[in-house]
């Protein structure tokens, strides 16, 4: 026969139907809540109350949008291959351990600090390289170096067929028959070519630079009405438009590179 | 019945649970599926062991990144939640030992000493509810979770978590009496 406290366990740990409960104590417990008023006033005190508990414990009002944002977590985390192994048997040991604990925290704040100083030490070292790109180079800087760019310019490297129209479009602002192109790869460590073409007045050769690169931002995107750079008596006019920095060079007075682009279409 | 988590080392989300179901071909399950179709309990369950709104959504999408991960083991998509929820159970305890490494206590009760206060079958209000959870001490919590919530049997209970079952119906018994201590001193039993 159970002593009442032992039963009074039972009835605060089972659910209603006594299922949870061997057989031997399912007996037990009911004979004495048939013996014992008072045991059976708190069982179903007990009972009711658990299934009081039980209901309120799902009433929990679920966040709005918590599915979508569950679902852009996972998938960015698909995506970058962020999922932390949670699950790594190590890591449950390493936290088990107060030892490791300890020392992985200390060890946490010179490695923080060290990832801090790294990532400034990069970020200045990226804005001074930055800064010393062409990009910063203004368009009178950008006509003079076209005077380097011509010297190295090969004769035989001329072609008359197959220009790269898609890759390095001349910019319809310029209304030159080109007639030959070459590729002109050093200039501003960037893909280039240059396209070349006769002026209808003279016959003289002008030149147009097409470098697709990321520098120039600061470039207007149409053509200036008046050059650049006139050194030489050879007129450079440079503008950016659609990833390609264009350098057109005319030689003659303004009036022939003014004559050589489209005038509604320059600046 | 129900999945049986993992606790050979008695740890939080170091572990997943078990396969959830036994031979059965796996389905395809996708992980867009279990979300859309568990997130809501999954968010319940982490809320009642936390009782905190953020806390609870950390939890939940731990939870949901595991199963990204071990979405092969829930073979049984109808008992994909109770494999969640063991998920979210060894996260939760995970997270507490890392922010709190506590020496266990004690939870030995003497259940002759335990009242049964006066109990109505009235609705609970759900923010005396919140803070009687949150008083109670994280191994009671998680007991009492798994009783009401996950409606498990002590002995499955002491299975999940690997302790023996002793201890479980101590930490429930105490449990219930803290949460009834907590009603009754705020004027109501069950309101």
């Amino acid at each position: 026969m159970m002593k009442r406290q032992e039963l009074r366990a039972l009835m605060h740990c089972c659910r209603p139907d006594l299922s949870d409960l061997t057989a031997e104590e399912a007996r037990a417990l009911t004979a004495g809540l048939a013996e014992d008023a008072e045991l059976r006033r708190e069982w179903e005190m007990l009972q009711s109350w658990d299934a009081t508990i039980g209901r309120a414990m799902h009433d929990v009002p679920v966040p709005d949008g918590l599915a979508d944002r569950l679902l852009a977590a996972v998938h960015r985390s698909a995506s970058d291959d962020e999922v932390r192994p949670l699950l790594e048997p190590a890591e449950a040991a390493a936290i088990a351990e107060p030892a490791t604990v300890t020392r992985r925290r200390w060890m946490a704040w010179p490695a923080g600090v060290a990832a801090a100083v790294l990532v400034t030490t990069a970020l200045v070292l990226v804005a001074l390289f930055l800064a010393g790109q062409p990009d910063n180079l203004t368009a009178a800087q950008l006509a003079e170096a076209s005077g380097d760019w011509m010297r190295q310019l090969q004769p035989a490297a001329w072609r008359s067929s197959d220009p790269p129209l898609v890759e390095f479009p001349p910019d319809m602002s310029v209304r030159l028959n080109f007639v030959a192109w070459q590729p002109a790869l050093a200039i501003l460590d960037s893909q280039a070519v240059v396209y070349r073409a006769e002026l209808p007045t003279n016959r003289a050769t002008a030149l147009l630079f097409v470098i697709r690169t990321w520098q120039g931002r600061q470039l207007p995107a149409i053509p200036p009405f008046w050059p650049d750079s006139t050194t030489g008596n050879v007129c450079v006019g440079v503008w950016k438009n659609a990833g390609c920095l264009y350098v057109l060079v005319v030689p003659g007075p303004a009036s022939d590179y003014q004559r050589s682009l489209r005038s509604q279409a320059v600046a | 019945m129900c999945a049986q988590a993992d606790q050979s080392d008695g740890s939080g989300c170091g572990k997943s649970p078990s396969p959830s179901g036994g031979g059965a071909a796996p389905a395809a399950l996708t992980i867009d599926q279990v979300i859309a179709s568990h997130h809501r309990a999954v968010y319940r369950y982490a809320y009642r062991l936390t009782g905190m709104a953020a806390d609870a959504e950390d939890l939940t999408q731990q939870a949901f990144l595991v199963a990204q991960r071990k979405l092969d083991q829930i073979r049984e998509p109808e008992k994909a939640d109770r494999w969640l929820f063991a998920v979210v159970r060894n996260c939760f305890l995970k997270s507490r030992r890392r922010r709190r490494p506590t020496v266990e206590t004690s939870l030995e009760v003497r259940i002759e000493d335990i009242a049964v206060e006066s109990v109505a079958d009235d609705p609970v209000d759900r923010e005396l509810l919140d803070r009687a959870l949150e008083e109670l001490p994280d191994e009671h919590r998680l007991v009492v979770v798994m009783f009401y919530f996950e409606d498990l049997s002590y002995k499955q209970i002491a299975q999940e978590m690997g302790v023996p079952i002793g201890t479980v119906m101590s930490r429930l018994a105490r449990a219930k009496q803290k949460l009834r201590r907590h009603f009754t001193a705020h004027g109501s039993t069950a309101r």
